[in-house]
């Protein structure tokens, strides 16, 4: 598929706001009282928390054709994630901004937990919907799995946290707690490292039995695509299809691993080792940034690894195998294929 | 059940375009259209398309076969598009099983799209919103033409005969009965979106070669033939007068 | 609101018929105007030739108007700017008449051969050759030479009919369709309803052509033959039908001349030519047959006899007598066996046998029958007509190889054993079709008869039947500016336009002034050395002026023509002006009914636009020329409008550009007085006319007594006699007499015309390597390279067409995946191709669906940057090609070092198929040769972004 920036950032940076709120609220459970938290610390982590997905729903609206009557899309919440999306993301932010707001006021203690807590319902249903939206598409065989929705969350949870720490730099916050974080971050930072080899591995091994004989209903080997009917690129070319080599998605993966969590993890135990290290605070932001910069590859890639099976009509679906007769109907630039699969 | 649809005949189509041509020329100029063209004489034109036909190749040389392979909105009986659009922009209706795009309630999100796994939605950049084949919903009972035209653009302008539209659910239809006879096939079944277009296969004529007609009948003229002739070699006029 | 056809009218709209015009096809349009501009395009359903359909061309027509190439104003080349630059002054219609009256006023009364007037895919050839003819000059022809000459002429000569327009198969019933190298053809829209009337039936389509596709795709059998030798095959084929008697010996005998005795003594003037009776009776022939109830010679067609086909018998006079089908059973036992002919053409020679076994078998067994009754011209009335339901079909794929007019005569006389010609089933003509053999006019075949201020008294083109009617001098040599109708070219009757710019450049035969250009891309796609031929246009004398002196074009848009033209005349699109699609020229007849057609304006003329067609009619006038004026040079028809309902072939003729609604009230049909209201009268019948043919007269047209008669009286043929096919081609056989010396009348010039005509004039079909191919190392150049048309595109004029260059924008060279492996090539390479006389750079699309020695193109899609007004780095320009860059328009005379045209020794068709290339992998990338990027010209708009044609805002709801 053809990454969207839009929807890249709306994912990544909403899924960064879902998981500060959501880390910041249990928090507030767990130590609020205690007052090891500060309050700038409650404050700032908030207003980040609301900040992330704000400007991603900003991003997002570059993606709709007519934005102006987005609010339509709450419609179907029956049936379509998107639907649900739309409504969580919201409903997220309302709860965030009230939660917000009643720690501003510093009302009620309970009211407050009690925002957050519906807060942290609207993040996990935004994540959950944001990454149905992804794993519903039954004919990206690389989304429809239980890879899309764990990733998507625990990767939200892991950036959130990483950022939380990145806060705690700037703010007092118990070094206990403190503590604790740095090993969450290493210990999501590790996890998400692990899953998303996995599902890299997966995507890997994804075996299409389909060919262009469904395609096109016929029972014959050696099916080629001669001639798109299109001279140029169109919408079903461009949308469902972006070239990159074998050498570059392997780069993009390594990156991605790297990036994203291996860096992060290697900080997190480094500063969990020894917390008093000289350069902390800059390598706990590099941390946070990292993670971040890494999603936004992960999520690019996410993007370019989805394989449509729309692309069979276009010569642009990837099947692996020499001998296979669809590899040679690739177009140039198309990623060498990954999977085997013999006629 | 009412199912409009569209049934093309794979024996017949000899991949001239007119369809996807027609349909653009019918579309753009009506109650769906426009079908915009950015940039059309530019280095890269990208426009709108109902209908684009596909050439593929089969088989080895020299028993290859040309396959041209039309596609427009399939009209499944169980759109996924339709499912996962928010807006309920895109909807099938229910007295005919025509899927379509209300523009008005379209907020160009391109969901649906990626709901297709046929890739027969076309996005408009231009008016931001998502756009298809409509069966020509505003030609089939459209009281102000002749009841002959009443009928989807691509089919009255196929030069080949190769598309026939009707209602698939119902056996007296065109439509119906070509599927019935010639086991016209689904594209993608395993897709589950159960298409209401449908294609019909190749089929090779075969003619029985009657080789006996050669020994008992064919072989007698030359005989007789160059019998006569052959008594004529020797015989000339004058011969025969003097 | 009103009813309209079935329509109910909502405000605004309105609905028209007129005849398209995206291609030579000849289909007409139903168009739905809404507030005056085009909603929408369809077919009309009642008409003769497309019955509803349209194609991808035709439903575009409303992008036509939206060009950004339109030409809309007349335009002189700028003082100081070279031809090629496109820098062009707007001048005036008055101005630039009067720079055209005055030079062609000169010309005429000083050398009207100095003006050649040479048409492209125009469609108005009637009135472009009579003005010709009126002016004086014997220079003009239309695209017929570089087009499919040879499947005009070759059939025509013999069987009086053709292809097309002409004729074609009988789709209602044939059962086995033989289509040999079609892509698209004329007749696109026919003969896509009739292969898909083939199909419902389960009839069987063998498609013979190296590449397949199309058609093809369809084809229930393909035989990839090898480019250049089809003339092998079907004589194979013929072996086959004559191996085992699947010949018809009735049809031979009554509508041919294959048992006609032929005098086979060596010497003479009579050798190879038909054996006359002596005492020459007032009978239509005096020709013989050996008939086997008397063994005696006896006068042809007789009822009373039984000729024999086979034999060889002694005249009275002691001369040997042979049947000519005796000549052809020899000649194709002997050499055209299946195997033989695999050798050849590649296609295996089981398949050859097991298709020509099944068509000839077909056609014994399975005989229709209709209850018609009918009489022949021997006076015998039949109770039924009978026919074959096997018929054939054939295009360029023969016609464009120097071997094609043999080729097609091979195929002529493969319809004429299987016995399937205008009978139910078979092939079929259409009026004005059939004619005698060869038709009547001839061409002027003498310089005497170019007289200054006079008009020619023959036409420019015709028929020859003997080398009296070869347009040369006294010397021998070629007369016109192309050479057709020399000993070099013969039979070219439809002219040689591929030739006119290179003699016009050599000066060979002379030097002309003026060259005028309508609807042609010589400069282009119609031209094969491209880049040669775009110097030649620009080449100048030592004195400094152009070796083609003037060059005016005639063009709707801003075609890579209009950059080489001095004067630039903007004509209108087919949606803008009155047109005919006459009965004279190449009308709509199907097999039943005889029919032509009209265009009326739907629209404005935009900008300075003005008919080619009016401007003709003005130049004309202003010159006074007869015909036009009457004999004190007053003009008789101001307009081309009076021009076609008032003009008759010669006075009181009754016969016009149109036979619908004649005579003074209307009321006539094929002849009659002109109807000034006649235009009224076809809008009103959706622009077209039928003649509806008795059923009587609708079969065995050559020998039915009933249509000649008929088309006698219509004035479609001057006399009402038999046309007997030519089996054994006597007018081949005239020339090559005068080529051996054994004539008394006019003889070739040079031994090496001589030998030329001695070997291609063979009476009897026969299949010869094509001519360029014996003179190109094989080895070094190992790929046969042939173009296709693509069912989207009309040559180079619909690149500008904003919906059809979105489907084809780029073309590819297509070529086996195997051979392209062993050059270490890979799919969607970039490759030189390279033929003996120049190369081009092209990407690769590898293919299964093509003969592995062959590669191929789409035709016309390469484009010169900025002409059409396309984006200067659009696919067309940058990656898309042209293959006539690789071909040569001239080649080695096999007997001496001169140049003679690329072309067929008979028929003059330029021989685009006979290329042979090599090919290497390139390692870079982009379409080479590249030319000067042309500007937009002055008045053209800069190509809108953004195209949206709407009418309704779109809703959904
Ligand atoms: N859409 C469209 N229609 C057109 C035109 C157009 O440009 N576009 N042009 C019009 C004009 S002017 C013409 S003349 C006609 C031409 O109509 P066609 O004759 O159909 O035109 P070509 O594309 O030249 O097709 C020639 C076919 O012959 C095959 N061929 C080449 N060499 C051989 C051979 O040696 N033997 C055999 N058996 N086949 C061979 C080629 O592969 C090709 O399929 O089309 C007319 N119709
Ligand atoms: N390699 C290769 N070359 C070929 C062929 C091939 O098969 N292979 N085919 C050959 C054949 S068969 C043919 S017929 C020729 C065709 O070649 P051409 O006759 O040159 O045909 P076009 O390229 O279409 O050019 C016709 C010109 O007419 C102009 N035109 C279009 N409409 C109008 C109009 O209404 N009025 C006027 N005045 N002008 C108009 C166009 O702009 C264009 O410049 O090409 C030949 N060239
Ligand atoms: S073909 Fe695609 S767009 Fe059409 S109904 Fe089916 S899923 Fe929807
Ligand atoms: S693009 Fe329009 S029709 Fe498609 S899912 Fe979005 S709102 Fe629905
Ligand atoms: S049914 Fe109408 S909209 Fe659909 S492809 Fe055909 S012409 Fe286009
Ligand atoms: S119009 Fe008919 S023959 Fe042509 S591509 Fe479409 S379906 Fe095929
Ligand atoms: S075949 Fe030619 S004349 Fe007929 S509709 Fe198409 S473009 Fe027009
Ligand atoms: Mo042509």
């Amino acid at each position: 598929m053809h990454p969207e920036m839009s929807l890249v950032f709306l994912t990544v940076f909403a899924g960064v706001g879902q998981g500060i709120f959501i880390t910041l609220v249990i928090l507030d459970a767990l130590f609020g009282t205690t007052g090891n938290l500060s309050p700038q610390f409650t404050l700032a982590a908030g207003i980040i928390s609301l900040a992330f997905p704000v400007l991603g729903m900003a991003a997002s609206f570059f993606h709709l054709g007519n934005p102006q009557r987005g609010w339509k899309a709450i419609k179907m919440w029956k049936q379509s994630w998107l639907s649900r999306e739309v409504i969580f993301l919201p409903a997220f932010l309302a709860m965030d901004a009230l939660y917000l707001f009643l720690f501003y006021m510093q009302a009620d203690g309970t009211l407050r937990l009690f925002a957050g807590f519906m807060g942290i319902i609207a993040a996990v249903g935004l994540y959950i919907s944001s990454a149905m939206l992804y794993a519903a598409i039954r004919y990206v065989r690389e989304w429809a799995n239980a890879f899309t929705p764990l990733n998507f969350t625990l990767f939200g949870l892991t950036s959130g946290t990483a950022v939380i720490l990145a806060v705690c730099q700037f703010t007092s916050i118990h070094p206990r707690i403190e503590a604790g974080l740095v090993n969450l971050v290493a210990f999501l930072a590790s996890f998400s490292l692990v899953l998303k080899a996995l599902a890299f591995q997966h995507n890997g091994n994804i075996y299409s039995p389909l060919s262009l004989k469904n395609a096109l209903g016929i029972n014959a080997p050696h099916i080629k695509l001669r001639d798109t009917g299109c001279a140029y690129e169109t919408y079903n070319t461009i949308e469902y299809h972006f070239p990159m080599t074998a050498s570059q998605q392997t780069l993009h993966q390594a990156l991605t691993l790297i990036v994203a969590f291996f860096l992060p993890l290697l900080v997190a135990l480094m500063v969990s080792v020894n917390p008093v290290m000289p350069v902390k605070t800059p390598l706990i932001i590099v941390c946070a940034l990292l993670n971040i910069g890494g999603l936004i590859i992960e999520r690019r890639l996410f993007f370019t690894q989805g394989n449509h099976l729309q692309n069979l009509y276009y010569g642009n679906y990837r099947i692996t195998g020499a001998k296979n007769p669809l590899a040679s109907s690739a177009r140039p630039g198309v990623p060498v294929p990954r999977t085997v699969q013999q006629e | 059940m009412t199912q409009m649809a569209l049934v093309i005949d794979l024996n017949k189509c000899v991949g001239c375009h007119a369809c996807a041509t027609n349909c653009k020329s019918w579309n753009t100029g009506g109650q769906f259209g426009p079908l915009t063209d950015t940039n059309p004489y530019g280095k890269e034109p990208l426009g709108v398309w109902f209908n684009r036909v596909q050439t593929y190749e089969v088989g080895k040389f020299p028993h290859t076969d040309v396959v041209y392979f039309p596609k427009s909105c399939m009209h499944c009986k169980n759109p996924p598009c339709v499912e996962v659009c928010p807006t309920a922009a895109s909807y099938k209706r229910t007295e005919d099983g025509v899927v379509l795009v209300n523009y008005d309630d379209c907020i160009g999100c391109k969901y649906c799209s990626w709901a297709c796994p046929y890739g027969c939605r076309e996005f408009d950049t231009f008016d931001g919103v998502m756009k298809k084949c409509t069966l020509c919903a505003d030609r089939i009972y459209n009281e102000n033409l002749p009841p002959d035209e009443r009928k989807p653009a691509c089919v009255l302008a196929c030069p080949a005969k190769a598309r026939a539209f009707g209602d698939i659910d119902d056996p007296a239809s065109e439509a119906a009965r070509w599927i019935a006879e010639e086991k016209g096939f689904k594209a993608l079944p395993e897709a589950g979106t159960d298409p209401a277009n449908h294609y019909l296969p190749k089929r090779k004529a075969k003619v029985m070669l009657d080789r006996d007609m050669l020994t008992q009948h064919a072989q007698r003229p030359v005989d007789m033939e160059r019998k006569s002739a052959s008594a004529g070699d020797v015989v000339s006029e004058d011969v025969a007068q003097t | 609101m009103t009813e309209k056809d079935g329509h109910k009218l909502q405000p605004g709209e309105d609905i028209k018929y007129t005849t398209c015009y995206m291609c030579a096809c000849r289909c007409g349009i139903k168009i739905t105007l809404q507030d005056g501009r085009i909603r929408y395009i369809q077919g009309n359903p009642d008409h003769p030739t497309n019955k509803g359909v349209i194609c991808a061309k035709g439903s575009s027509g409303v992008m036509k108007q939206f060009s950004p190439a339109r030409i809309t104003k007349p335009l002189l080349r700028k003082k100081g700017a070279e031809r090629g630059q496109a820098q062009f002054d707007e001048i005036s219609w008055d101005t630039a008449m009067d720079i055209l009256t005055t030079r062609l006023h000169k010309i005429r009364s000083e050398d009207p051969k100095k003006l050649a007037l040479f048409t492209g895919r125009d469609q108005m050839q009637a009135l472009t050759s009579t003005f010709a003819k009126q002016f004086g000059t014997p220079n003009f022809a239309a695209h017929g030479g570089f087009c499919s000459v040879n499947m005009a002429t070759g059939m025509i000569y013999s069987i009086g009919g053709s292809v097309w327009e002409f004729g074609g198969a009988d789709f209602d019933r044939t059962k086995y369709m033989f289509l040999f190298g079609v892509a698209e053809d004329h007749d696109s829209n026919p003969l896509k309803i009739g292969i898909s009337k083939i199909k419902e039936r389960g009839g069987k389509l063998v498609v013979i052509n190296p590449v397949r596709s199309g058609y093809g795709a369809v084809a229930d059998d393909w035989m990839p033959v090898k480019p250049g030798t089809d003339g092998a095959l079907i004589l194979a084929m013929a072996h086959v039908l004559l191996k085992h008697g699947l010949y018809d010996h009735d049809f031979l005998v009554s509508h041919t001349n294959a048992a006609y005795l032929i005098e086979a003594d060596k010497g003479g003037l009579n050798e190879g030519l038909p054996y006359l009776l002596e005492e020459r009776e007032m009978h239509q022939t005096q020709n013989t047959i050996w008939d086997t109830v008397s063994n005696s010679v006896k006068e042809a067609h007789q009822d009373s006899t039984k000729p024999a086909l086979f034999g060889t018998y002694k005249g009275k006079d002691g001369k040997t007598l042979v049947p000519a089908f005796q000549l052809l059973y020899d000649r194709v036992m002997a050499e055209y066996s299946p195997a033989q002919a695999e050798k050849i053409c590649g296609v295996p020679a089981e398949q050859i046998e097991t298709v020509a076994l099944e068509a000839g078998i077909m056609a014994k067994n399975e005989t229709i029958t209709l209850p018609i009754e009918w009489t022949d011209v021997w006076g015998k009335t039949h109770k039924t007509v009978t026919g074959k339901p096997v018929s054939v079909h054939a295009m360029r794929g023969l016609a464009a190889h120097s071997n094609g007019f043999q080729t097609v005569r091979a195929l002529s006389v493969f319809m004429m054993l299987l016995g399937i010609i205008d009978r139910p089933g078979g092939f079929r003509y259409k009026a004005p079709f059939p004619k005698p053999i060869p038709p009547c006019p001839k061409p002027i075949n003498s310089p005497d008869l170019i007289k200054p201020n006079t008009p020619l008294p023959n036409p420019e083109l015709g028929f020859p039947s003997n080398p009296d009617h070869l347009m040369v001098d006294a010397q021998g040599n070629p007369v016109r500016i192309d050479k057709a109708f020399s000993w070099e070219f013969p039979l070219t009757a439809h002219g040689m336009m591929q030739n006119v710019i290179t003699n016009a450049h050599n000066k060979d035969p002379y030097a002309i002034d003026t060259l005028i250009l309508f609807m042609a891309n010589m400069s282009w796609n119609s031209t094969m050395n491209t880049g040669g031929v775009m110097q030649m246009l620009t080449a100048k004398d030592p004195d400094g002026e152009h070796k083609i002196p003037f060059i005016v074009v005639s063009d709707a848009f801003f075609s890579e023509q209009v950059a080489y033209a001095d004067l630039v005349l903007p004509d209108t699109t087919y949606l803008e002006r009155y047109d005919v699609i006459s009965l004279l020229d190449r009308p709509i007849s199907d097999y039943d009914h005889p029919a032509d057609a009209i265009r009326h304006p739907i629209l404005e003329p935009k900008g300075d636009c003005r008919p080619f067609q009016q401007t003709l009619i003005d130049l004309a006038n202003a010159l006074g020329l007869q015909g036009f004026c009457d004999d004190n040079g007053k003009p008789q028809f101001k307009t081309y409008k009076e021009f076609i309902t008032g003009w008759e072939s010669a006075p009181g003729s009754g016969v016009g550009f149109l036979a619908g609604w004649r005579g003074k009230d209307g009321s006539k049909q094929m002849t009659g007085e002109p109807n000034p209201d006649q235009w009224e009268a076809y809008i009103k019948n959706k622009s077209f006319f039928e003649y509806e043919l008795d059923e009587s007269i609708r079969y065995n047209r050559t020998i039915n007594q009933g249509y000649l008669n008929w088309a006698q009286k219509s004035k479609l043929i001057r006399l009402n006699d038999p046309i007997v096919m030519h089996f054994y081609s006597e007018v081949l056989q005239r020339f090559r007499l005068a080529a051996q010396g054994q004539t008394k009348g006019r003889q070739p010039a040079t031994q090496a015309q001589r030998q030329r005509i001695i070997k291609y004039f063979d009476p009897l079909p026969f299949w010869y390597e094509p001519i360029e191919q014996t003179q190109v190392d094989a080895k070094v150049y190992p790929f046969f390279a042939i173009t296709q048309r693509p069912m989207v595109m009309y040559h180079s004029w619909d690149s500008q067409n904003a919906w059809l260059r979105q489907i084809l924008g780029q073309n590819y060279l297509h070529m086996n995946p195997e051979k392209g492996a062993d050059l270490g090539i890979a799919d969607m390479d970039w490759v030189w191709v390279e033929s003996p006389t120049a190369k081009i750079k092209v990407q690769v699309k590898f293919s299964e669906a093509v003969q592995p020695d062959t590669v191929w193109t789409w035709n016309g899609i390469g484009k010169m940057s900025g002409a059409w007004n396309l984006d200067k780095d659009a696919a067309e320009a940058r990656k898309g090609f042209l293959l006539n860059h690789c071909i040569t328009e001239e080649i080695g005379d096999e007997y001496g070092n001169r140049k003679v045209s690329n072309s067929d020794p008979i028929s003059g068709q330029a021989a685009w198929y006979d290329l042979r290339v090599k090919i290497t992998k390139a390692d870079e990338p982009g379409h080479w040769p590249q030319f000067q990027s042309l500007d937009r010209l002055p008045h053209m708009e800069e190509p809108r972004k953004v195209l949206r044609y709407e009418f309704i805002r779109g809703n959904g709801k």
